[in-house]
């Protein structure tokens, strides 16, 4: 058989791009509005934003509509729009203590200051279908709003900003928070320089922060479960608005451009220290958006790949780093539905003549 | 939020707040040196151990005027290119500090739009405030 190289399908694949817009708009339905599904599906619009590491609400929403709700394919459109925009700078350091809290919670302690805030959270709900929503309308909404701002109370406040719940562990020395020396300084940007290994804190913490909710979940998930040695409690765990903060280019004042939704997790874990003292370590998470299920994920991660010796995949940085990109990771395995006639072939006539061989073999064995 | 930059203020106006500023900023002769353009500012944040690290990027408008010399910056979070520049104006606006009259409108206009953002922020807060714990102890604990 000869070499299969072809070319064409133009027209197919430009009907085949044409039937799936169609596909999306076909139904009776109105068109859904961008700004629905930025409000509406908030949680998912936070997710792309996280996965595609462009803070872009507006954006991600459109996203969402355009890949017909894939999240995987609405995180790669905002990866491949941030690739066409400038970048205009870096900001200052936020630190997570200034954050305006709309949650928060810890798993350690029952009595924290500033108090446990559920904030909006479904953890409580049984997951039993709601077939009340499937009237809903704007005089439904009214009875909803007046409900919620009904059990308001006068008394009831929250401060600004709430206290780190590990300061209380710090204070008392129970807290491990020596890091080996030599990893602080100018912390590395994987978008602009590639990875190598062992990656400094900055560069893992910047990997995990846009890696997919899904694939840092499922290796997490394998260390709680027994593969590792890590037996994490969840120190606190909030979400809240941090402002974002750049140098202004003509005072050099620090200049709050706006706020950024993120979701923070800090997990604790017991731990030897090198002193011989055992103490608690931490593991860190943070991420765009709400979703907790990515940042505790990642607090947890974070605390295996410093594990001295790993064990097991999750516990191996180069093995968490490397796998948990979703926007890498669909793109290889996508890659598959692409055209490999002339690797098959090559497998298919290798295949063939070790088959006329053994069957030759097996012939001769048998004279 | 907390910000001792009036032009802050900017961040969360409406459209009616937006407009009437940019009506009373439109009097003046602004020299617009750089065009609203979106971009992206990289977030950088503290982790909880001391360590800095970028945790992804922020689409952002930015635009710089001048006014009678001085430089006026606006740095808005999205795409926001009349935010943008009315931030951008009003910074240049203040600091300059003439005319005085006119300045004295535009902070009480960004005032007056803190004032209802500052009352949003406290109508959140109460609403969170609501969902906090209180934990009642189990008898024989």
């Amino acid at each position: 058989m000869g070499y299969v190289a072809v070319k064409g399908g133009i027209e197919a694949i430009e009907n085949a791009c044409s039937l799936f817009a169609w596909e999306r708009s076909k139904g009776s339905s109105e068109p859904l509005d961008v700004a629905q599904i930025r409000e509406q599906l908030y949680l998912a619009v936070d997710r792309v934003m996280g996965e595609g590491s462009l803070y872009a609400p507006d954006l991600a929403a459109l996203a969402l509509k355009q890949a017909a709700g894939d999240s995987f394919e609405a995180s790669f459109m905002l990866r491949a729009y941030r690739a066409t925009q400038p970048r205009l700078g870096y900001s200052l350091p936020v630190n997570t203590e200034e954050m305006r809290i709309v949650r928060r919670i810890s798993s350690a302690f029952k009595d924290i200051p500033g108090g446990q805030v559920l904030g909006a959270t479904s953890d409580y709900t049984l997951r039993l279908l709601d077939f009340e929503l499937l009237k809903d309308d704007a005089a439904r909404r009214e009875a909803f709003r007046e409900k919620v701002f009904s059990n308001l109370s006068a008394e009831a406040e929250i401060p600004d900003t709430f206290p780190k719940v590990i300061d209380i562990l710090r204070r008392e020395g129970l807290l491990a928070d020596s890091l080996p020396s030599g990893i602080a300084g100018e912390p590395f940007d994987i978008t602009r320089q590639s990875l190598t290994f062992p990656a400094p804190r900055s560069a893992a913490l910047q990997s995990l922060a846009r890696g997919e909710t899904g694939g840092l979940l499922t290796l997490a998930y394998s260390s709680m479960r027994g593969y590792g040695n890590i037996h994490p409690t969840l120190g606190e765990l909030r979400v809240g608005y941090v402002p974002l903060r750049v140098a202004h280019p003509v005072t050099g004042e620090p200049y709050i451009a706006g706020e950024v939704k993120v979701t923070e997790a800090e997990v604790l874990a017991r731990f030897e220290g090198t002193d011989g003292i055992p103490r608690f370590s931490l593991g860190y998470g943070l991420c765009f958006g709400q979703n907790e299920l990515k940042a505790i994920s990642m607090a947890v991660l974070d605390r295996c790949t410093r594990t001295a010796k790993p064990t097991c995949p999750a516990e191996d940085q180069e093995y968490v780093l490397y796998h948990t990109d979703g926007i890498e990771a669909m793109g290889f395995c996508n890659h598959w539905k692409l055209p490999h006639y002339v690797d098959f072939l090559s497998d298919l006539d290798r295949l063939r003549k070790a088959q006329k061989i053994a069957r030759q073999e097996e012939c001769n064995a048998n004279e | 939020m907390q910000s001792d930059d009036p032009t802050a203020a900017v961040i969360g106006m409406d459209d009616a707040e937006l407009n009437d500023l940019l009506t009373l900023l439109g009097t003046e002769e602004f020299q617009i040196t750089r065009p609203p353009r979106s971009g992206l500012t990289m977030m950088t944040v503290t982790d909880s151990l001391g360590i800095d690290f970028h945790l992804g990027e922020v689409l952002t408008t930015e635009a710089e005027v001048v006014l009678g010399g001085e430089r006026g910056y606006g740095l808005i979070v999205g795409e926001e290119p009349r935010k943008a520049l009315v931030r951008a104006a009003a910074d240049a606006l203040l600091r300059a500090g003439r005319p005085i009259e006119l300045c004295r409108q535009v902070r009480e206009r960004l005032g007056l739009a803190r004032q209802r953002q500052v009352a949003k922020f406290a109508e959140d807060a109460a609403l969170t405030a609501s969902t906090r714990v209180n934990f009642d102890l189990m008898p024989g604990g």
